[in-house]
C-alpha cells in the first residue's frame, strides 16, 4: 500500500526521504521510532531484577541464575534486588511504579502474580495482571504435601484419617500459597 | 491446601507464613507446623536427610527423586496444586521491542543444556513461554480462575 502509484509520486517520495535523512543527520537523531531505538541499544546500563522475597527461596534462586546468565550474554549487569514484605506486595508495587524502560524487571511466581491480586484486592494498590507485562514463564517446580517427622501420618490416607480423628483445628498447617488461606481455624 | 482440604473433606488449621518457603521449612523441621504444601526444590535435601516427610507430590507423574511418593493425581486429587511457576515481568508500558529483546535473551540462556541440567538438580523444570504475549495471557487467565475459586470457597484475608 505504500507503493508509489506513478513516477512523479515516486520521485517526490525519494526526495522527501532524502530530506528526512538530512534533517535527522542535522539533529543527530535516528530515523527509528524511539521504542525500536531503545531496544537496539538495550541494555546500555545495569538492569535491576526485583524479587519479592528474602534471599534463599526458589524464586530468588531462579532470579539469580537467570540474572547471572543475562549478565554474561548481554554484557550489562543484571542485579537482583530482594524486596520482601506484605507477601510480595511491596515488590509488586515497586516494579509497577518503576520507569517502563526495561531497566526494572521482576521475577515472581504464581502466588505473587495471580493470587495476591485476588486476596489483597483491598490493600494492593496495583493489579499485577494489568500493570505488569509478562516476559516469560521461566520454570515450573513440583510441590509436595510435606509433613514433619513427628507427625503420625505417613500417607495422604493417614493424613485424612488423622485430621478426622483430631476433628477440626487440631493440625497446624501452612501452605506454599500462604496468601490464599484464611488465618486461624478454617 | 484449600483445594486439597475441600477435595478431601477435612479440616486443617491454616497458619500463614508471609515470607514463603524460607519461613515454612524451619517451622516444619521443628514440628511447629505439621503439614504443608511446599515446593520440592526447597525441601528435597530435608526429605533425603529424613528431617521431613513427603506424603504426596503435585507432579503429573512420580518423580525419579521420590519414586515411592505417590502423586496427588493418582490418589484421586487431580488438578490440585499444579502449575506452580516462576516468571519474569516488567512494568506494563515497557516498549514491546524491549520486552521482545529481553524475552529473546532469556530464551537463549534458558534453553542451554547445562542450565537445564543444573536447574533440574534443584527440581526446577525449564518451561519457557512461547512468547511474552502467551505468558501475559496465561497470567490473566490464572488470575481470573484464582479469583473465581477464592470467591466460591469464600476465602478472605483478615
Amino acid at each position: 500500500m505504500f507503493q508509489p502509484s506513478n513516477r512523479s509520486r515516486g520521485r517526490f517520495r525519494a526526495r522527501s526521504g532524502l530530506a528526512a535523512g538530512a534533517l535527522c543527520a542535522a539533529f543527530a537523531a535516528s530515523p527509528l521510532p524511539a521504542a525500536a531505538q531503545s531496544a537496539e541499544s538495550f541494555p546500555s546500563r545495569p538492569v535491576k531484577i526485583i524479587v519479592p522475597y528474602a534471599p534463599g527461596g526458589a524464586t530468588d534462586i531462579i532470579a539469580r541464575i537467570v540474572a547471572a546468565r543475562l549478565t554474561d550474554s548481554l554484557g550489562q549487569s543484571f542485579i537482583v534486588e530482594n524486596r520482601p514484605g506484605a507477601t510480595g506486595n511491596v515488590a509488586l508495587e515497586a516494579v509497577a511504579k518503576a520507569p517502563a524502560d526495561g531497566y526494572t524487571l521482576f521475577v515472581g511466581n504464581v502466588s505473587t502474580n495471580t493470587i495476591n491480586e485476588n486476596t489483597f484486592a483491598g490493600t494492593l494498590t496495583i493489579k499485577p495482571s494489568r500493570d505488569l507485562v509478562g516476559i516469560a514463564k521461566l520454570v515450573e517446580i513440583p510441590h509436595i504435601v510435606g509433613a514433619s517427622v513427628a507427625f503420625p501420618a505417613n500417607s495422604i490416607a493417614e493424613l485424612i484419617a488423622e485430621a478426622a480423628r483430631r476433628a477440626s483445628a487440631a493440625i497446624p498447617t501452612s501452605t506454599w500459597k500462604s496468601s490464599s488461606g484464611r488465618r486461624g481455624s478454617s | 491446601m484449600e483445594k486439597f482440604k475441600r477435595a478431601a473433606g477435612i479440616e486443617l488449621t491454616h497458619v500463614p507464613y508471609k515470607d514463603g518457603a524460607a519461613k515454612m521449612i524451619p517451622s516444619l523441621l521443628s514440628d511447629e507446623t505439621q503439614v504443608a504444601f511446599i515446593n520440592l526444590s526447597s525441601t528435597l535435601p530435608h526429605i533425603r536427610a529424613g528431617r521431613m516427610k513427603a506424603l504426596a507430590t503435585t507432579a503429573p507423574a512420580r518423580l525419579p527423586e521420590l519414586p515411592d511418593v505417590p502423586t496427588l493425581a493418582e490418589l484421586g486429587y487431580a488438578g490440585i496444586g499444579t502449575n506452580a511457576w516462576q516468571g519474569m515481568f516488567a512494568p506494563a508500558a515497557t516498549p514491546k521491542p524491549v520486552v521482545d529483546k529481553i524475552y529473546g535473551a532469556v530464551a537463549t540462556v534458558l534453553t542451554k543444556p547445562d542450565l537445564r541440567d543444573s536447574l533440574g538438580k534443584q527440581m526446577m523444570t525449564v518451561e519457557l513461554s512461547k512468547s511474552p504475549q502467551e505468558f501475559t495471557a496465561l497470567v490473566r487467565r490464572e488470575t481470573q480462575s484464582w479469583g473465581d475459586f477464592l470467591r466460591e470457597a469464600k476465602i478472605k484475608i483478615e
